[in-house]
């Protein structure tokens, strides 16, 4: 990706960290599969967002997509227990429900999934059990954009909070607290998504890998 | 809602900050069910109100707004008017009206010609349809959302007396409405 990452102030809504605006090309080519003339369902897993409903479900704007939102790292810290996320160990079945409980529609539903950056803050087995889960949502030509944070030094993160500015501008906020965080890199990317037919990179100059991914 | 709410997809609510005005008094004053604070004292000046020790189960219609402080289960069906749910207010129902504000719980789908807006700590687990969704960020909200076109507001025209035009034939093969698609169904299997 050819980032031109600027600094910004709060963004909308007062959002507590500094945010980082940047082109961003997984997002043009998401928009671009979009832009069907038809209404399409699209699913935001990174919570609502003025800016990303308002681009999404206008009407006015565009084809006026139907917009499912949840937050899915609330969710999965909502589902499991406080010990269960920290000790990162799961009795049989627990994930299977979790998954069930909040991906729980018929397959192939989804036109395109914006995953952001969520998966990186699940234990690796709860990313896997999702990964598998959002495959069989995605309908055979969807799209599904994730970010991925490269950065090795183990340090906790908080989590984006994404918005969509235009059809090739996303500004980018951390939401405090910071979260214990996997660290992926472009083969444990590639592992993750391996039952996908196509796992896209965009090359940044950050430590911030965005994926378009198709099932 | 195709992805059936469940009450363990609420995450923890925080509790409300204590305030002076809710400090309990000295006196032994009479309880009342009308709310010490109101989400918009201009908004709602004038509504309909149920108020927060009240629980009313069964279907709500009709024609002037509604604040909702207290726990309603069942439908609420305000087609031309303004529903706010209030922040100690419970919805359990579908909710259809002209404008709908929540501030509290709703646990249903809604629809709204005109806005539908969920005020930071609100809950909202549902599908909403309206002209206009707003939703703050501090909101939990999950479900689907749909962008319907504003619907013109209707003004009465007095126009002069014309002659009757001449009756038409009404088309036998007439497409009769098509029902509208839900979430779920825009694709198969």
């Amino acid at each position: 990706m050819n980032a031109s990452p600027s600094r910004a102030a709060a963004g909308p809504a007062g959002a507590a960290a500094a945010s980082d605006s940047r082109k961003s090309h997984g997002l043009r080519a998401l928009v671009a599969a979009l832009e069907a003339g038809k209404p399409l369902q699209v699913m935001d897993f990174g919570g609502p967002v003025q800016e990303n409903i308002d681009f999404i479900t206008d009407v006015s704007i565009g084809a006026g997509h139907r917009l499912y939102v949840d937050h899915l790292l609330h969710s999965y810290e909502y589902f499991f227990s406080a010990k269960e996320q920290e000790e990162g160990v799961f009795r049989p079945g627990r994930i299977e429900e979790f998954v069930a409980s909040v991906l729980d529609f018929p397959d192939q539903l989804a036109d395109a999934i914006l995953i952001w950056d969520r998966l990186q803050f699940f234990p690796p087995e709860v990313a896997a059990a999702v990964v598998a889960r959002l495959h069989r949502l995605l309908a055979p030509d969807a799209f599904l954009l994730g970010l991925f944070r490269t950065d090795s030094s183990g340090a906790d993160r908080a989590p984006y909070t994404c918005r969509i500015m235009d059809g090739q501008t996303l500004l980018l906020s951390e939401q405090p607290p910071p979260r214990h965080i996997q660290t992926f890199n472009p083969r444990t990317i590639q592992k993750l998504f391996q039952h996908y037919r196509e796992v896209k990179f965009f090359v940044s100059r950050e430590s911030l890998q965005e994926v378009l991914i198709r099932p | 809602m195709w992805n059936k709410p469940k009450k363990e997809d609420l995450p923890p609510r925080p509790e409300p900050a204590q305030t002076p005005a809710a400090a309990p008094a000295r006196e032994a004053i009479p309880t009342s069910t009308y709310p010490t604070r109101r989400p918009d004292e201009a908004a709602t000046r004038g509504a309909a109100l149920i108020g927060k020790s009240l629980v009313l189960t069964g279907k709500i219609s009709g024609r002037e707004d509604l604040l909702v402080d207290g726990r309603i289960e069942g439908d609420v069906d305000l087609p031309e008017n303004k529903l706010t749910v209030g922040a100690g207010g419970h919805v359990q129902g579908g909710i259809r009206a002209r404008e709908i504000v929540v501030y509290g719980t709703v646990h249903g789908n809604m629809e709204a010609a005109e806005k539908v807006e969920i005020k930071r700590n609100a809950r909202v687990l549902g599908d909403m349809r309206t002209a206009r969704p707003v939703i703050e960020e501090e909101a939990y909200f999950k479900g689907n959302i749909e962008t319907v076109r504003a619907e013109a507001p209707k003004v009465a025209v007095q126009r002069p007396a014309a002659p009757e035009p001449p009756v038409q034939p009404s088309l036998p093969n007439a497409a009769p409405p098509q029902p509208e698609a839900k979430p779920g169904e825009s694709r198969k299997g």
